[in-house]
């Protein structure tokens, strides 16, 4: 769905990303994994144009992304971005549905969307008229969401979606997002630095070091058959769940 | 407080103050234009104008008075319209008007549309004075005694100074050497002369204060001051739209004598008593004519005052808004534009206030042909409010978090909508204060409309300076202190509201 071919970006003369070629496979869900500052957030900025790669090209379903053409990328893609992003001025409704209004939508149609989006996220109705001062941390990642999801992306984009919750919300909220993923069986890109959390969602796992690839494979690859050192001290570092088989 | 939402904030904030603004506004319902008598910013001319004014409803027509500033305002106001008559000094026609002596003053007028009455009796000379026991200790009592004292301390209205029959014409006329001269106000300068602050002032031959402080009036030896016989001039005009108008103004020709003015005039600046009832008495004493002051009551005076103030607040304001807040976002678009921007702001905000007022005279008189009364006042409000709108804007639209405006931009946004649904709104707080700021300098500045004619609560301030009157003073710093806490209310209400709606 998306594909980098020998990008790399870099800020005031220090790189950042890259150079890298990556492919994100339609459908199925892949974990960008790494230490804070190695560039996960820019790689997920550079899929939707919000900035430009100093080289190479990024495509989304076999077209550049451009800055003639990313509004209609991202449209296409729901971007849920590293602290919520909600708009403190809009209550939770407002949020979700902004674009749908900017849009011009039918309003009965994109009301019953908020209900359906509503349910799938588990977020109270009576919640919706409220400002996002007055909702907790997992209610307001979950109003980020259903914004992402209104308009029925084709590929949905996380960073780091519950890095800010406690463990408790944060695992329900883990097995309810796989949950969604797995019922709507879009593209997904998430961002973390939690190897649990990665193992949990991923289908594909990609680790990241000082804005390079050091191994993408399954889960189970990153345990068993790591590339490098760095990555058995990255693997090993983490304290969590079982190893998987 | 929450965020408010722009989008609905200053349409509201806009409407709040229409609606405050438009029960005030006197003349709203179409109405014949009424007929306007203008008076000088001096006692004499005010209690002419106002028997004028006086005069004129008696043969039934709507008339008010008007205070504007000197000569140049008056006679720019009579030919372009804004008033109808007002009483001039023939003196002052031929040296400051016309600029010439013509064998017919009449006809020389008439080519400006404008028509002169014959002369109402009394004569306004200026004329040298000091007190008499400074005089008598140095043996002066003709103007040509002073040039025997070179170190003599003058003082003279500033007007006088400049004009080719006042300071500058007697200086050469009767070579004399004095160089300690200063500008000041007139009444002022009758203080300066009692308390022996200064020596010599210019004195006007009715003035009530030469009988209250027995002032001496120096001989004028050689004859340099010219006759200053008081007169109407009226728009020829006039006389088709109102001809019983013309007809009452002319019973005042000769009827006027100077003792007679001296009291009128003493009447108001010793006694305090007002220019209107002054007049009336003369004239229901002199004509046997009874018509209403346009004073008006204590209540009448400060809703037409605060309507004035509010003409001049409200379209600068809202102008100023207008304008600022797109400023101020390509100023947070665009650094380079931005500092360029505030800079500019800036620097007009350091200008002083009346001196932008007095520069946008002309600018206005170029830009739309009316260079006194509102106009100038309006366009200098403007400029003044235009600093703290932009710079808060600025401020409101770099101050929203980095990550807002990428999320906005990442949902695809595109960046006008974005402007409009999320930066604006999240910056209205802020602009909001901005525009509180705004007002407040706005309704002090406004103030100096005074002094240009442009009406408001700076018209009784200046009058009541002028008079030194503390209570007529107050008739206009009162109210505009009420307006200022007014305006602030108004904005408390407007922030706690939209903040309620989210
Ligand atoms: N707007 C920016 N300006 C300058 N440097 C940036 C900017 N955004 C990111 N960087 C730098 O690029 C590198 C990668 O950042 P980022 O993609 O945010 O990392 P991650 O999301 O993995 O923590 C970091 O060194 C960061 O400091
Ligand atoms: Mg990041």
């Amino acid at each position: 769905m998306f594909a980098l071919r020998d990008v790399s970006k870099g800020y005031a003369g220090r790189p950042a990303l890259g150079p890298l070629s990556l492919d994100l496979p339609a459908g199925r869900t892949t974990v960008l994994i790494g230490p804070s500052g190695c560039g996960k957030s820019t790689l997920l900025r550079l899929l939707i144009g919000l900035v430009e790669p100093d080289t190479g090209t990024v495509t989304f379903d076999g077209t550049p992304v451009t800055p003639v053409t990313a509004r209609a990328v991202r449209l296409r893609v729901g971007y849920v971005i590293q602290d919520g992003g909600l708009f403190p001025h809009l209550t939770a409704r407002g949020n979700v549905t902004l674009m749908a209004r900017h849009l011009g939508r039918d309003r009965a149609a994109t009301a019953a969307r908020v209900a359906e989006l509503a349910d799938l996220a588990r977020f109270p109705p009576d919640g919706l008229d409220r400002y996002p001062h007055q909702l907790s941390g997992g209610q307001r990642q979950r109003v980020g969401l259903m914004r992402a999801l209104v308009l029925d992306p084709a590929a949905l984009l996380l960073d780091e979606p519950l890095g800010a919750l406690d463990p408790l919300v944060r695992a329900d909220l883990q097995a309810e997002l796989r949950d969604i993923f797995r019922r709507l069986g879009k593209t997904v890109v998430l961002v973390t630095h939690d190897l649990g959390e990665a193992t949990f969602f991923a289908d594909r796992v990609v680790l990241l070091r000082d804005g390079r690839v050091v191994q993408e494979g399954s889960p189970a690859d990153l345990w068993h058959r790591p590339a490098d050192p760095f990555v058995t001290r990255f693997v090993q570092a983490q304290r969590g769940p079982e190893v998987p088989a | 407080m929450r965020p408010p939402s722009a989008p609905h904030a200053l349409p509201l904030l806009a409407c709040c103050a229409l609606a405050a603004v438009i029960p005030l506004v006197p003349g709203c319902a179409p109405a014949a234009k009424p007929v306007v008598i203008g008076a000088k910013k001096f006692t004499e001319s005010v209690i002419l104008a106002e028997t004028g004014a006086q005069l004129a409803r008696h043969a039934g027509a709507a008339a008010r008075r008007d205070d504007l500033g000197g000569t140049p305002a008056l006679w720019l106001a009579l030919t372009q319209g804004d008033i109808d008559a007002y009483p001039e000094y023939t003196g002052t026609i031929t040296r400051q008007i016309l600029k010439a002596d013509p064998p017919d003053l009449a006809a020389a007028l008439a080519a400006h549309g404008v028509r002169v009455s014959r002369p109402l009796g009394f004569r306004n000379n200026y004329a040298l004075g000091m007190r008499k026991d400074v005089a008598a200790a140095r043996g002066i009592t003709r103007v040509s005694d002073l040039r025997a004292h070179p170190a003599l301390r003058l003082g003279f209205i500033h007007e006088f100074l400049d004009r080719p029959d006042g300071w500058t014409g007697v200086k050469r006329h009767y070579g004399l050497p004095q160089t300690d001269v200063r500008g000041m106000n007139h009444t002022l300068a009758y203080r300066a002369l009692v308390e022996g602050a200064i020596d010599v002032t210019e004195v006007y031959t009715t003035d009530g204060e030469i009988a209250q402080y027995d002032l001496l009036v120096l001989d004028d030896d050689q004859h340099f001051f010219p006759a200053y016989e008081a007169v109407w001039l009226y728009r020829a005009d006039l006389g088709e739209r109102h001809p019983a108008v013309v007809d009452q103004l002319r019973r005042l020709e000769g009827r006027i004598t100077e003792a007679r003015m001296q009291r009128m005039n003493a009447a108001v600046q010793a006694d305090k008593r007002e220019e209107g009832a002054v007049a009336a008495e003369f004239l229901r004493a002199e004509l046997g004519v009874a018509a209403g002051t346009s004073d008006g009551t204590l209540a009448s005076r400060v809703l037409a005052t605060t309507g004035e103030h509010l003409l001049l607040v409200v379209p600068s304001l809202l102008t100023a808004v207008l304008v600022a807040v797109p400023l101020g976002v390509v100023a947070a678009r665009r650094p380079w534009a931005g500092r360029v921007v505030l800079a500019a702001a800036g620097v007009l905000q350091t200008i002083p206030s009346l001196a932008l007022l007095l520069f946008m005279i002309p600018v206005m008189m170029w830009l739309v042909g009316r260079g006194t009364g509102a106009p100038p006042a309006v366009a200098a409000l403007f400029l003044y409010s235009l600093l703290p709108v932009v710079r808060n804007t600025h401020a409101g639209l770099t101050g929203i978090p980095g990550s807002l405006r990428e999320a906005a931009a990442a949902m695809g946004l595109p960046p006008l909508a974005a402007l409009w649904r999320v930066e604006l709104p999240l910056a209205a707080p802020t602009i909001l204060a901005g525009v509180r700021t705004a007002a407040v300098i706005n309704v002090g500045t406004a103030t100096l409309g005074g002094f240009i004619g442009a009406g408001g609560y700076g018209r009784p301030i200046l009058r009541g300076i002028d008079k030194f009157d503390v209570p007529l003073m107050l008739e206009g710093a009162i109210p505009a202190a009420a307006l200022a806490l007014a305006i602030e209310a108004l904005f408390g209400l407007v922030e706690r509201l939209v903040a309620r709606r989210g």
